[in-house]
């Protein structure tokens, strides 16, 4: 059973944790504001993940389920990058270690869209991995993917194979 | 993210879509590690980039099956990236059909298998 203060946890939330000193009252009033607010930004995402796996659209509905698979480690679901107003790209499904780009097609002209996601500062500041679910994607295009620095996977167990590695 | 392409009988440089892309409202991100337009109307959202290149997308049976849908061979690729927000697919389409009606071309949903493509459309023909 989870402790009290594992809350966040528990739902997949990194909280801040809290070293030596004892917390003031007031102090532990704004971490259980924090904790709070972090289930509520939590429960929405998981919310959105719901509906896109109820979608018509079946990349949409692809990456719902994907998003659901590996909900421990998500932290972002179909996530517009704004840079001073101006969007500079969206994320599929984002995780801990890894930034998922999914297509139910074939795969044509995703290895641009493969680059912008490894080498955008603002898409991915932190240079997380990217791999490609596509389980239509030809094998000459994920050849072609793969030498371009992503990984490309066509399975789900074969993606949680992967991030796993990570 | 879903994407949709066309696959034009003329050259269309990156000059002649940001052109475009600006006369729709929208604005050209051109960090070399992005080089794309967005269009944005409302909530929807679309991504749109050009190449030349056809290889590897097309392999080689793909290109003359586009060749003989297009009466030429195929000489540029438009690349429309679909935003999640509602709306984005609708104004995908509405932009192919703007690349279609300024430079010609070929629709490709990137779920289409090209020799069905084919077959229909001479099916259609007399």
């Amino acid at each position: 059973m989870a402790a009290k203060g594992d809350v966040g946890n528990h739902l997949g939330v990194i909280l801040p944790s809290y070293p030596g000193k004892s917390r003031s009252r007031c102090g532990v009033a704004q971490e259980r504001g924090r904790v709070e607010e972090h289930r509520q930004v939590r429960l929405e995402l998981l919310r959105r993940v719901r509906r896109a796996t109820q979608s018509r659209d079946p990349t949409v509905r692809l990456e719902g389920r994907i998003a659901r698979r590996l909900r421990r480690s998500l932290r972002a679901f179909q996530q517009e990058v704004r840079v001073q107003g101006r969007l500079v790209g969206e994320i599929d499904v984002e995780l801990e270690t890894a930034i998922i780009e999914v297509t139910s097609g074939k795969g044509r002209k995703k290895a641009r869209q493969i680059q912008r996601l490894l080498h955008n500062y603002d898409l991915n500041p932190t240079g997380k991995p990217v791999v490609m679910f596509g389980p239509q994607v030809r094998r000459g295009l994920v050849r072609q993917l793969e030498e371009s620095g992503a990984s490309v996977v066509q399975t789900l167990n074969e993606l949680e194979a992967w991030v796993g590695q990570q | 993210m879903k994407n949709i392409v066309v696959v034009t009988p003329k050259k269309v440089t990156r000059t002649m879509v940001q052109t475009l892309v600006e006369s729709l409202g929208g604005y050209w991100n051109a960090d070399d590690t992005l080089d794309q337009g967005v269009v944005e109307r409302g909530k929807a959202v679309i991504y749109v980039s050009s190449s030349q290149d056809l290889d590897p997308d097309y392999d080689t049976n793909d290109i003359a099956i586009l060749t003989q849908l297009l009466g030429q061979m195929p000489q540029a690729v438009i690349d429309i990236h679909l935003g999640h927000a509602p709306g984005s697919e609708a104004l995908a389409e509405e932009v192919a059909h703007e690349v279609i009606k300024r430079w010609d071309g070929f629709l490709d949903d990137n779920t289409q298998d090209l020799e069905t493509v084919l077959r229909q459309d001479k099916a259609k023909k007399p």
